[in-house]
């Protein structure tokens, strides 16, 4: 049961960074169909519950990891971080139609969110005050 | 292996987030290459080709390199490579890594030709971009493949 929920875990977040692979190349400017960053950003969506679900029911099932272990608190304060940023690239390139460039306060707030899913996954592997 | 997970060294930490990160920032690459792919064989796309092999050299490539020295790097720590007969979960991951390799430069190479012929001839990509859509989504496969083989460890 454990190793299931571990690999549908990490399968979410590989869907993450399918979609964060391809918005990046949106900020760098590419032009990709709007079809596909759709299919990205469902991605993206499929991947942020997907985290948090088998995340929480990982927490549950592992003797020793509890929900309120320093780690999984800064694991979920990352998670809202990066699902509050994490769909600007693809909105703005929707509203544009997909032909204008990445606006440059949007593609800031895109950094930030590549670093916080990087310090999500940091603190994943390091699991401070475990 | 939760268990061991639980318990494990600190000095792993590195090699292992290396690993992950390399793991899945190359099916994320791997998947927007297909999504490039996929157009450029169906609609002769030239700009979508571009994008695809622009997406294997600066994205795929540079994450295949971090997920392999990675692995070499945590498999020596945790002593897989001075045993004999290791597990099927190692053996698995080998084989997505350096068969991986070899379908990148199978479909770089095929994505360039037919770019290449596009320039001069101004013929639309097809086949041999088709094939290396299907490697592309080959190799994906075989990673998905090999996350399972990491998170189980099957044998």
């Amino acid at each position: 049961m454990t190793d299931t929920l571990l690999f549908l875990h990490l399968l979410a977040a590989a869907s993450l960074f399918a979609a964060i692979v391809a918005f990046t190349a949106l900020v760098l400017g590419a032009r990709l169909e709007l079809g596909t960053v759709r299919t990205f950003l469902t991605l993206w969506h499929i991947g942020l519950v997907g985290v948090f679900i088998f995340g929480i029911a990982l927490a549950f099932d592992i003797d020793g990891y509890d929900v309120f272990d320093g780690w999984v608190l800064i694991a979920i304060a990352l998670w809202l971080a990066a699902g509050w940023s994490g769909d600007k690239v693809p909105a703005a390139y929707r509203e544009s139609g997909g032909g204008a460039a990445i606006p440059a306060d949007v593609a800031r707030l895109h950094w930030i969110h590549v670093a916080v899913v990087v310090l999500l996954l940091a603190d994943m592997i390091g699991k401070p005050w475990a | 292996m939760i268990g061991l997970a639980t318990i494990r060294p600190d000095e792993w930490d590195v090699p292992l987030f290396l690993h992950v990160l390399g793991a899945l920032t190359l099916i994320g690459a791997l998947a927007l290459t297909m999504a490039l792919l996929v157009p450029a064989g169906r609609d002769g796309s030239a700009a979508s080709l571009r994008l695809a092999l622009r997406s294997l050299t600066l994205a795929v490539l540079p994450a295949w390199v971090v997920l392999r020295v990675s692995a070499e790097w945590i498999a020596d720590k945790e002593g897989w490579n001075d045993v004999d007969d290791p597990p099927d979960w190692i053996g698995i991951g080998y084989i997505a890594g350096d068969a991986g390799l070899l379908l990148i430069v199978v479909s770089g190479l095929l994505g360039w030709f037919a770019l290449r012929r596009a320039r001069a001839d101004g013929d639309r990509p097809a086949t041999g971009v088709r094939v290396a859509a299907v490697l592309i989504g080959l190799l994906l496969v075989l990673n998905l493949v090999a996350l399972w083989a990491m998170t189980t460890k099957p044998g």
